[in-house]
């Protein structure tokens, strides 16, 4: 994975910061939702993240270090036969370096499990036996903490992602 | 004829001009000290090796392409090897012609 | 024929290391929201030194590990990234690699100029 494949990895953030926003949108609109498709009142949403591929960036970077030392091993600059410095000079950077250093992925938005929030109110039409009316227990103040908070990693996933542009950019000016 | 000599000086002259470390200078140096090697013989491994840089520059650059994980700054200097080995051994092969052209001037 | 100064390769190395650094940088920024992830580093001047002196290990082994960080505080999810150090590196990362291009240029010009200077 070349620094193309970098940029991979910030859209995976990107994404996965998008969706938590989505979910947290969802769950402030209906912070006050009595019904549901699947009976009872909204349950409150939240998202899992994941981070992917871990621990095979290990993997990864050494793949991509043992060339390079095979290289160095020959000499710096010697002139010996040429052909055996040539031969491992680029025979490594042509390799591929397996695994996906780690993005990271949603996976699932979970429904929380706590009990909803019961206000009197008889007259409702969703009230119970009881009179008591079911709500979803959602806290605008912990939703708006979310939500500032994937606009924040979103935001620095975005520079990332420049950061990322403007190094092969850079890379391009070798041959200039 | 030229002889292997020659294009030592020659090459030390230019590097001198530039001052380009470990470079030129092996190459002078070997060039110098296998004084027996034609020159037709040195000139035909410079232009093996060139060739088998060009090799590994477009190996690069295709895996670059077909995004097997090669960077991008590898692949580049890569291209920058070839393209300095090859003009390398444009100019040894103009001087050579030079320097005959002007040896078969001359009158006796 | 090498037509490869001895600076040139070491800037090889450098832009190598630069851009792993960076791979490195963005995955844990990719990761700062999930729970339980650690920070990833390596010790970049370490490692420099170990591929200049030739000395690093050639097999999987102690060579260019990939630790976890020390250092930081981690929040009540387990997770330990923090935003500004990865900020911080990333922008390191992007000025290093373009001050190693930059010097990787000056030495092709170098040994280019000397391929054209005229033979006194």
């Amino acid at each position: 994975m070349n620094l193309f494949g970098v940029m991979d990895v910030s859209a995976s953030a990107l994404k996965a910061e998008r969706v938590r926003a989505e979910v947290v949108a969802s769950n402030m609109a209906n912070a006050e939702t009595t019904r549901t498709p699947e009976g009872g009142p909204y349950q409150r949403r939240h998202v899992v993240f994941e981070a992917e591929g871990g621990g095979s960036f290990q993997n990864s970077l050494m793949s991509q270090m043992s060339p390079m030392n095979q290289g160095m091993s020959d000499g710096l600059g010697g002139f010996d036969t040429g052909f055996g410095r040539m031969t491992n000079d680029l025979s490594s950077d042509v390799t591929a370096s397996n695994g996906a250093p780690g993005g990271v992925a949603v996976t699932g938005v979970i429904a929380d499990q706590s009990a909803p929030l019961r206000r009197y109110d008889p007259q409702h039409p969703d009230a119970g036996p009881d009179g008591f009316v079911a709500y979803p227990d959602i806290n605008p103040l912990t939703e708006m903490t979310d939500l500032m908070g994937a606009t924040r990693s979103y935001g620095m996933n975005a520079s990332a992602v420049q950061a990322e542009k403007n190094m092969v950019g850079s890379s391009l000016d070798i041959l200039k | 004829m030229m002889d292997a000599g020659t294009i030592a000086g020659v090459m030390q002259s230019a590097q001198g001009a530039a001052g380009a470390d470990g470079f030129l200078d092996t190459a002078a140096t070997a060039a110098a000290n296998s004084a027996a090697v034609p020159f037709a013989g040195m000139f035909q491994t410079m232009v093996a090796q060139t060739s088998a840089l060009d090799k590994k520059a477009s190996q690069a650059v295709t895996g670059l392409l077909t995004g097997q994980g090669v960077e991008i700054h590898d692949a580049m200097i890569a291209t920058q090897k070839a393209d300095m080995a090859f003009e390398l051994a444009l100019q040894v092969r103009n001087k050579a012609v030079a320097a005959y052209q002007q040896m078969m001037g001359m009158q006796f | 024929m090498d037509v490869m100064t001895a600076t040139g390769d070491a800037l090889n190395k450098y832009l190598d290391l630069t851009s792993e650094q960076m791979k490195l940088t963005a995955s844990n920024m990719a990761n700062v929201d999930t729970p339980g992830y650690k920070t990833e580093g390596f010790n970049f001047e370490q490692q420099f030194m170990q591929e200049m002196n030739g000395s690093a290990d050639a097999d999987f082994g102690a060579g260019a590990e990939v630790q976890d960080v020390d250092g930081l505080v981690a929040r009540p999810d387990g997770n330990n990234v923090s935003m500004d150090r990865e900020g911080m590196q990333m922008a390191k990362s992007q000025l290093q690699f373009r001050m190693g291009v930059e010097l990787l240029k000056q030495q092709f010009t170098n040994v280019m100029d000397a391929i054209h200077a005229e033979a006194k």
